[in-house]
């Protein structure tokens, strides 16, 4: 009978991933604008949108991913970095002017550093809180009125490091973390507007994200007159060659997709590519848990938290 | 047999909570570096760690507030706001110079602040993270090789908002999840030089946060040529009644004192002064956890989601068998 049950849970789950939009109509077609989307993530969501037949507004920095990213039929490539509030209002007021509103925000656009807190540049941590905390913040104030207007959605790239935080992680992972409370919040300021919050937290897909990092890492060191070791370059080559075995973030897109335009969009979208990493983030969740839950006069047993665990299933 | 265990467990737990620190004597005297130590939970903390014989460096940015740290015994007064770097070496430099060492660093200088994400300036949340995140990093990274040569201990206040986020709370939540993170990164980065790492999380207690959040609100106004209306006076009036009407941070310094010395340190310690709060709190893990669990095609069910809580609340069962 469990069995059964949780095959039907499977399949349900299934299903949903599976889900398979309808192609839009031109004169009703629903404009999306995505950061990041010059590879990776982004990348992978844009041209998903783009085929299926929404307008994508696809936000980058270089010239020649803007060419590229224009080049594809439904995308319009838009130059914005999250960095600049001058790039961010010129691309509000070039949508206002295309006329069609803004369904769907996606906050995507993302860097990550590496070294421990003891070891940590004060400017790698301003970079990543900067790209990855203001940048998201910047952008959906900016673009929250024209949400505002279509009823849409907002949903942004946190991470399974919103969970796990491992030694030299910590900026990145910080960052992610602070995206948790970012949803939180914000789809309680939005829901009287009838707009819906989402958070896409993926594991490890196929990107750029380490690759730009190990490349942005030897240039900070290259320009400040430093030099490579070997061991650095063999580090930067091995994080390389992973990455490009990753799985495509297509399941990552299947998420996005459905906290775009589900009638009953999640909060909370873990996308990983196997069960070692639902496994560790979700022990991580529950070793938090129980970790506030100890020591203190108000804490539970073991058979309440079970009980709170299923008032929690249940009304999800 | 369970109850039994879980008994023991729980008044384990107890006695460690009310753990009582040795008055110190002068020549083994350990010193304690706490930040934003003028007022309210880091007031409490130095003032009960002066009393129970430690030497505490009190840092803090008024002239007001360092004279009176000044004058109580044990306690030496720095000036140091953890924004500027300029401060942060002259007080290391400080603490070399008296060759006390430094035993713990206690990160707990923090600010509240935000509004909701759609009309607060982006500067408001700078602040937040300028003083919360960037301040403790830089705190840290500053403290960190004394504290390594003493092999002694890292503390900061987290708050339930680690774990809450409400309406309007995204930057503040934003920086206590934040230290969440830093928190787990920190202990595993600092486990090899003997150093342990704790965050203390607490509710709603008496302190000061809530009324400087505000009045710096209403003195920016005034700044800019603004009016402050009545209302907004009257706002703050409630703010001040209901942050006076919480308790005393007691259990919240009993935490620390346990972080700082117990032999056995946990990680995190959530204290809250009422069953609501942790109620609140641990909802909200437990919420985060299913909406985390229920998408994935790797999701856990039901019962397995148990198996792992019961892991986690017993890490090793195997070694209590007799």
């Amino acid at each position: 009978m469990k069995k059964g049950l949780s095959l039907g849970v499977l399949a349900a789950v299934l299903v949903l991933a599976g889900f398979a939009m309808q192609p839009a109509v031109a004169d009703e077609q629903k404009a999306v604008l995505i950061t990041g989307a010059s590879t990776g993530i982004g990348r992978n969501m844009a041209e998903r949108l783009a085929k299926e037949g929404y307008l994508v507004y696809a936000g980058a920095r270089k010239d020649k991913d803007l060419a590229e990213l224009d080049a594809i039929e439904n995308i319009k490539a838009v130059r914005l970095d999250v960095t600049s509030q001058e790039d961010v209002d010129a691309a509000v007021a070039l949508v206002r002017k295309e006329g069609i509103g803004l369904w769907g925000l996606v906050n995507n656009a993302g860097v990550a550093t590496s070294g421990a807190v003891a070891e940590t540049e004060d400017a790698d941590l301003d970079f990543v809180l900067n790209v990855n905390v203001n940048g998201v913040v910047r952008v959906t104030r900016a673009f929250t009125p024209l949400i505002v207007e279509s009823k849409g959605r907002i949903v942004t790239t946190g991470s399974i490091s919103g969970i796990l935080s491992r030694p030299g992680g910590s900026a990145y992972s910080m960052s992610k973390h602070a995206m948790e409370a970012f949803v939180d919040s914000l789809a309680g300021e939005m829901a009287p507007a009838g707009v819906q919050v989402s958070l896409i937290e993926p594991g490890s897909y196929k990107s750029r994200i380490r690759r730009t990092t190990a490349a942005r890492i030897a240039s900070n060191i290259e320009s400040a007159g430093g030099e490579l070791t070997d061991e650095m370059k063999e580090r930067m080559k091995q994080s390389a060659e992973r990455e490009v075995t990753l799985n495509e973030p297509d399941a990552v897109s299947d998420a996005a997709m459905h906290a775009l335009f589900a009638e009953t969009p999640r909060r909370r979208y873990m996308v990983v590519p196997d069960q070692f990493e639902a496994e560790i983030t979700i022990r991580k969740a529950i070793e938090e848990l129980v970790q506030l839950n100890g020591g203190h006069a108000f804490s539970y047993d073991r058979d309440q938290l079970v009980e709170m665990l299923d008032q929690a299933l249940a009304s999800d | 047999m369970k109850n039994i265990l879980q008994t023991v467990a729980l008044a384990a737990v107890i006695a460690l909570l009310q753990f009582a620190a040795p008055v110190v004597h002068a020549d083994d005297q350990k010193s304690v570096l706490i930040t934003g130590a003028s007022t309210g939970i880091g007031r409490h903390l130095a003032e009960t760690l002066a009393a129970d014989g430690y030497h505490v460096y009190a840092g803090a940015r008024k002239d007001k507030d360092l004279a009176e740290l000044d004058a109580i015994e044990n306690i030496t007064a720095v000036q140091l706001d953890v924004t500027k770097q300029d401060q942060v070496d002259a007080a290391v430099a400080m603490i070399r110079k008296k060759g006390t060492g430094l035993y713990a660093l206690v990160n707990n200088a923090g600010v509240g602040g935000g509004g909701f994400v759609i009309d607060t300036p982006i500067e408001d949340q700078r602040f937040v993270y300028a003083v919360n995140v960037e301040g403790v990093y830089r705190t840290t990274q500053a403290f960190a090789p004394l504290v390594i040569e003493s092999k002694g201990r890292i503390v900061t206040t987290g708050s339930i908002a680690g774990t809450i986020s409400w309406p309007g709370g995204s930057a503040y939540s934003g920086s206590k999840h934040w230290m969440e993170a830093f928190t787990d990164a920190l202990a595993g980065e600092m486990e090899e030089s003997g150093v342990s790492v704790s965050v203390v999380e607490p509710g709603n207690y008496k302190s000061r946060i809530r009324r400087s959040s505000v009045s710096r609100e209403l003195s920016k106004l005034e700044a800019a040529g603004e009016e402050v209306t009545d209302e907004m006076k009257a706002d703050y009036e409630k703010t001040a009644e209901r942050e006076l009407s919480y308790k005393e941070p007691d259990e919240v310094t009993e935490a620390f004192m346990h972080a700082l010395f117990s032999d056995e340190p946990l990680l995190r310690y959530m204290v809250v002064p009422n069953e609501r709060e942790a109620q609140m709190t641990i909802g909200t893990k437990l919420n985060e956890l299913v909406q985390l669990n229920q998408w994935s095609p790797h999701a856990y069910s039901r019962d397995e989601l148990v198996q792992m809580l019961d892991a986690a609340l017993n890490p090793e069962p195997a070694a209590e068998e007799e």
